[in-house]
């Protein structure tokens, strides 16, 4: 196996895993065990990737996986039944707009939390991240759309009043 | 041309979007241009509290990922070279399958050694340690901060996690410093740190299978499994002797849920 290739691919790809992995599990300590497990599966298929180049979107999925593998089946503590709609936040204090974003952030249901998080932290396009939730592109644009509107109407809502008409 | 519905639409899914049909709209429409430079600032706020809110990935992890890699390996050439062993073998005693004159006396004679050699390896697969004993010291050995810990944990918290498993503890463990959760071997696990009258242990609460494999001692520890209805209640101590003694200890104090 191509040791050499799988250790640049490691230090190239970690961190935005582990970021990506935080806002899945929204836990530093799983995360840390999530991108670990991740390089561990990668690492057994490493010779399947045929086009190195591909190896982002390939170990988001492997991460995915490992998550939905482990938590989805035993949801300890995170409880996803809140609608956009009843996403709330208390007005900022001065200085306090970054914390309610992510308290809003943290919130936001998982259906809309992931595709998010895929196109700001991964830097993904609407097509990578329907190939890897297995939605249609439509489908990711919609969330896409819903999920930045919801957190600009409860920390700027003046600025998403010039949103497009989203339901 | 867009009309300035589709080009809200489609930034706001994506502001970084950089379209030509998009670019155009920008260049002709003064207000969705500036509708367009406001998303872009909210959308830098988004990522820098996506980013700042996981704080530094730990400067470790690549190192430790890494490592796990390199273990995995040196397993599967050991694997490996069993195998190639083992064939080679077979092809000696087979004629390797090529040849016509393989004869029956010689067929039996491979069978009669091949299962000789099959039962030796399984013997000695028996006395390895089991694959989740070395995954609990490794565990425990990837996270040497969680020593330092010393958490407020509740201790119908350390009942519950036990209770998942099947299991109650009656009485006390000890001092308890952390109660966590950890991924091992794709399962979720609760990790605990605890003081003992024994001494310091993590035990680790293993869902699935319930194992009574022997204690095994690498990389300075010693694990130990207790198995329950649910799964199994891992050892690991720096210590033969404390597992030993903390083993009969939780073997008398846990008791399997009706």
């Amino acid at each position: 196996m191509d040791q050499r290739g799988f250790e640049s691919m490691v230090r190239t790809h970690s961190s935005d895993l582990y970021r990506f992995a935080y806002w899945l599990s929204r836990d530093k300590h799983l995360a840390q065990d999530l991108v670990q497990e991740a390089f561990s599966a990668a690492w057994k298929a490493f010779d399947s990737l045929r086009d190195k180049t591909a190896a982002k979107p390939w170990l988001f999925s492997i991460l995915r996986n490992e998550y939905a593998r482990s938590f989805q089946r035993k949801r300890l503590d995170i409880q996803d039944g809140v609608e956009l709609e009843e996403l709330s936040v208390s007005v900022p204090a001065e200085g306090q707009e970054r914390v309610e974003l992510e308290n809003l952030l943290q919130a936001l249901p998982e259906n809309y939390r992931e595709p998010l998080m895929l196109q700001v932290l991964g830097g993904f396009s609407g097509r990578e991240i329907a190939q890897m939730l297995n939605i249609t592109e439509q489908n990711v644009m919609v969330r896409l759309t819903r999920a930045r509107h919801a957190l600009r109407r409860l920390v700027d809502p003046e600025q998403a009043d010039e949103d497009v008409d989203v339901a | 041309m867009i009309d300035c519905k589709k080009f809200r639409t489609q930034k706001l899914a994506d502001p970084m979007c950089r379209d030509a049909a998009v670019q155009a709209h920008a260049e002709h429409c003064p207000p969705c241009a500036q509708y367009a430079a406001k998303l872009e600032q909210f959308e830098q706020k988004l990522r820098c509290c996506a980013v700042d809110a996981c704080g530094d990935m730990p400067p470790d992890l690549c190192e430790r990922i890494l490592e796990q890699t390199k273990q995995s390996s040196a397993a599967g050439n050991v694997r490996a070279a069993r195998q190639s062993w083992f064939t080679a073998l077979l092809d000696k005693l087979g004629g390797g399958g090529t040849r016509t004159w393989f004869a029956p006396t010689m067929g039996a004679m491979a069978m009669t050694l091949v299962l000789g050699v099959a039962g030796l390896i399984s013997f000695n697969l028996s006395n390895t340690p089991s694959p989740m004993a070395r995954s609990v010291i490794a565990h425990v050995v990837s996270e040497p901060g969680i020593f330092a810990l010393r958490d407020q944990v509740p201790a119908n918290a350390v009942q519950l996690a036990f209770a998942q498993l099947g299991g109650a503890l009656e009485g006390s463990l000890g001092e308890v410093h952390h109660l966590g959760t950890c991924m091992l071997e794709g399962k979720l696990v609760h990790h605990l740190l605890v003081e003992t009258p024994d001494g310091e242990a993590t035990l680790m609460l293993v869902p699935g299978e319930a194992l009574d494999a022997g204690a095994h001692s690498e990389q300075g520890y010693t694990a130990a499994f207790i198995p329950l209805p649910k799964g199994s209640l891992g050892i690991v101590t720096r210590s033969e002797d404390t597992a030993r003694k903390l083993k009969a200890r939780l073997e008398r104090s846990v008791r399997v849920q009706s």
